[in-house]
């Protein structure tokens, strides 16, 4: 009986273990996963895990096309989100009440084409992109359950056309189509925070106003200009006119699209004195001491007689030959220091091959092929060689820098990992070269061709250029280039502007002139007064001596009224 | 044996049992409020953070320079300055002519002691003493203006 209750006994303990022995193996299995979930893949992914929460803006980020911003973080481009309508046709009982009453809320849209979405066979089609919160309030109130949105972004540029040939513009797709959207398409894409441009929206702006009020007053046809640091070539400000408002870019024509400031090659003229000027000085011994004969036109053979078009007839000294734009005077330079020479110096300055900018929009200098050393004299003066007017500027602003080749540049830097070895430590030109390319920039404003440029107290130098544009069989001298290349102050040089009409015509207030002195001058003088204003630059009144010592090589009107006098006695 | 169910430490098994299982209950459901409040809370903030974007973007197209320049035109009554009209330091714009009355604040000292000579109770903008001797007017640096309280306390009779 014992035995028998004993056994009875043993046979429910075993139960009873087996039991325990299923659950707690249970609870280790739960406890083991509890870990695995908890600790283990926790641990591994724990950003995945506490971000569910946040899925939707993780999602939404991942999507967002990131910031394009200016140096001090004005926004030039962002993605906002908006409702966009489509129809999903097979809910639709009335497609034409429906595409009625669409049309009637949106005029734009066509009746008949939206009647064929609203009956097509599948079930998605778009209506309309990128409604405002009160269009979708005013669809949502037909209730028609085939009509449905979907978020989307849609790219905003708050300045509007201030900025569109640099930041470009994007499809409705998001994908960048010119500019910064497009070269920095897979970084905007990449859920990057922003990225913040060398642009100064107000400097951008003082340009923009300068360059506009002047097509008008003159009925340019067009107009380009530049802002750059002289010291890191960094672009504060780059305007091609006509543009366009990105937002509709695909209504822009042409004309308004093309960046004339980068994509444009031009021969510029004068203004191209100032690198044959550069390097003569730099590879010659005593440059200063030469003389030009300027009194007859220069006659090559196979080439017309080049001439001056503020004819001295008189010997010139160097800085006389800069100041009154001699092309005899800088041919003669030219065909002293022989083609080499001056093509490797074009090459240094940056003038041969294309800028390298972060924009797509950059185009190749042209020469004419093959070489002739004719070519040589014309390129001293700016013909015969187009460029852009980027490279100019780059090149200029080397020149006067000190003489240190830089890049032109558009992204600030530290922003992106792309632009690590930017700085190129490179001489172009010694730094007593550049010293007297300062004095020389300097002397055209205060007694040469450039005084309309002048600020006082601002120390501003620059270099004219008018040139007849090329047109079929030679050059048309009705339809100019009228530029101006300028940097201040002269004594320590910060910033460097660049300006260009194409085809102005003169006005009563220019006595019917079109030449650069007359109408590129003052604008860039208007642009540096502007900047210096921004910037709170003070005067500086460094007395005459910063050009003096050029000054005693240029002869007056006086001087060369008496000399003529003398000779003809 | 039946009632062995009810032993003491079966019971206790069962309660803590019991315990557990709602304080499992109670911890899941209040995981699944606070989840859905916090889901609430971000959609929240996502709304938020999208309503700041676009006021971000609104308030940079509001001060765009253009526009900025053209409400200036129009209700500013101020323009552009010239370029010699800029200075760094301050110190280099020179003082106007000296004022009539000095603009310190009077002596409340004097004020006391005496009553000014003639009597009255000068305004309040102006100090109680007697306009000072004309030598000392023209002068503006601030050490004869010195001079000229130390002067004026000696006046004052004290």
């Amino acid at each position: 009986m014992k035995g028998e209750r004993g056994s009875a006994l043993d046979q429910a303990r075993g139960r009873m273990v087996i039991v325990s022995a299923v659950f707690v193996l249970a609870y280790i299995i739960v406890a083991a996963r509890v870990v695995d979930i908890s600790i283990i893949q926790g641990g591994f992914k724990g950003r995945d895990v506490a971000g569910y929460a946040d899925e939707s803006r993780d999602e939404g980020a991942l999507l967002r096309r990131a910031d394009i911003t200016d140096r001090n973080g004005v926004l030039l481009a962002r993605s906002l989100r908006t409702a966009s309508l489509y129809v999903d046709p097979s809910m639709v009982r009335n497609a034409e009440e429906v595409a009625k009453s669409l049309v009637r809320l949106f005029p734009d849209l066509n009746y008949g084409s939206t009647l064929k979405k609203i009956q097509a066979k599948s079930r998605f089609e778009w209506l309309k992109r990128n409604l405002t919160p009160d269009e979708q309030q005013k669809v949502l109130y037909l209730g028609e359950p085939g009509l449905a949105f979907k978020d989307e972004d849609r790219r905003i540029y708050p300045q509007g056309g201030l900025t569109s040939h640099l930041v470009g513009y994007s499809s409705v797709d998001g994908n960048g189509i010119a500019g910064v959207e497009s070269s920095f398409d897979g970084f905007l894409k990449g859920n990057n925070p922003s990225l913040a441009l060398t642009i100064d929206v107000r400097f951008q702006h003082a340009l923009r106003r300068e360059l506009n009020a002047a097509m008008h007053e003159y009925k340019a046809k067009g107009a380009a200009g530049i802002v750059m640091d002289v010291r890191n070539g960094e672009i504060l400000a780059l305007v091609s006119l006509p543009d366009f408002d990105p937002h509709h870019a695909v209504d822009a024509k042409d004309v308004q699209k093309f960046n004339k400031a980068t994509l444009g090659t031009y021969e510029l003229g004068s203004v191209f004195k100032v690198f044959s000027v550069a390097a003569f000085i730099d590879s010659q011994k005593n440059p200063l001491r030469k003389a030009f004969d300027a009194r007859e036109p220069l006659k090559r053979k196979s080439a017309r007689p080049i001439r001056d078009y503020h004819a001295q007839e008189r010997i010139l000294s160097l800085p006389e030959v800069f100041i009154h734009s001699s092309n005899i005077g800088t041919a003669l330079m030219a065909e002293t220091m022989g083609t080499k020479t001056l093509q490797d110096y074009y090459t240094h300055f940056g003038l041969i091959g294309k800028s390298p900018l972060e924009i797509p929009e950059v185009a190749t200098s042209r020469f004419n092929t093959p070489w002739h050393d004719v070519d040589t004299l014309s390129a001293s003066f700016g013909h015969a060689v187009a460029v852009t007017p980027l490279q100019l500027i780059t090149g200029v602003s080397s020149i006067i820098n000190g003489g240190e080749k830089i890049e032109p540049t558009l992204i600030l830097n530290d922003n992106t990992h792309q632009k690590a070895a930017k700085s190129v430590s490179e001489r172009i030109v010694s730094p007593q070269t550049a010293h007297r390319m300062r004095q020389l920039m300097r002397l055209n404003v205060t007694d040469g061709s450039g005084k309309k440029a002048n600020v006082p107290g601002l120390m501003v130098g620059g270099k004219t250029g008018t040139a007849d544009k090329p047109g079929p069989g030679g050059y048309d001298h009705d339809k100019r280039l009228s530029s101006f290349v300028a940097a201040f102050p002269m004594d320590d040089p910060r910033y460097a502007v660049f300006v260009m009409l194409d085809e102005p015509t003169g006005t009563k207030n220019t006595n019917n002139f079109a030449t650069a002195g007359w109408v590129a001058a003052p604008v860039a003088g208007e642009v540096i007064a502007t900047i210096a204003n921004l910037e709170g630059l003070a005067p500086r009144i460094v007395g005459q001596d910063f050009e003096s010592t050029l000054r005693h090589l240029v002869k007056s009107e006086e001087q060369v009224r008496e000399e003529r006098n003398a000779q003809s006695h | 044996m039946s009632l062995r169910i009810f032993r003491i430490s079966n019971v206790f098994s069962w309660s803590v049992a019991i315990l557990l299982g709602s304080a499992l209950f109670w911890v899941s459901q209040s995981v699944q409020r606070q989840e859905e409040s916090l889901r609430r809370l971000s959609r929240q903030v996502n709304l938020e953070l999208e309503a700041i974007r676009v006021l971000e973007a609104e308030w940079d197209y509001l001060n765009s320079p253009v526009r900025l320049e053209t409400l200036a035109d129009t209700y500013l009554p101020v323009e552009n300055p010239e370029s010699l009209q800029v200075t760094e330091d301050i110190s280099d714009i020179p003082e106007a002519a000296a004022p009539v009355v000095p603009s310190v604040k009077p002596i409340p000292v004097s004020l006391s002691a005496t009553p000014p000579s003639d009597g009255e109770l000068a305004p309040a903008s102006t100090p109680p003493e007697e306009t000072p001797s004309e030598n000392v007017i023209q002068n503006s640096d601030r050490q004869k203006f010195n001079a000229l309280l130390e002067g004026l306390d000696e006046g004052g009779g004290f």
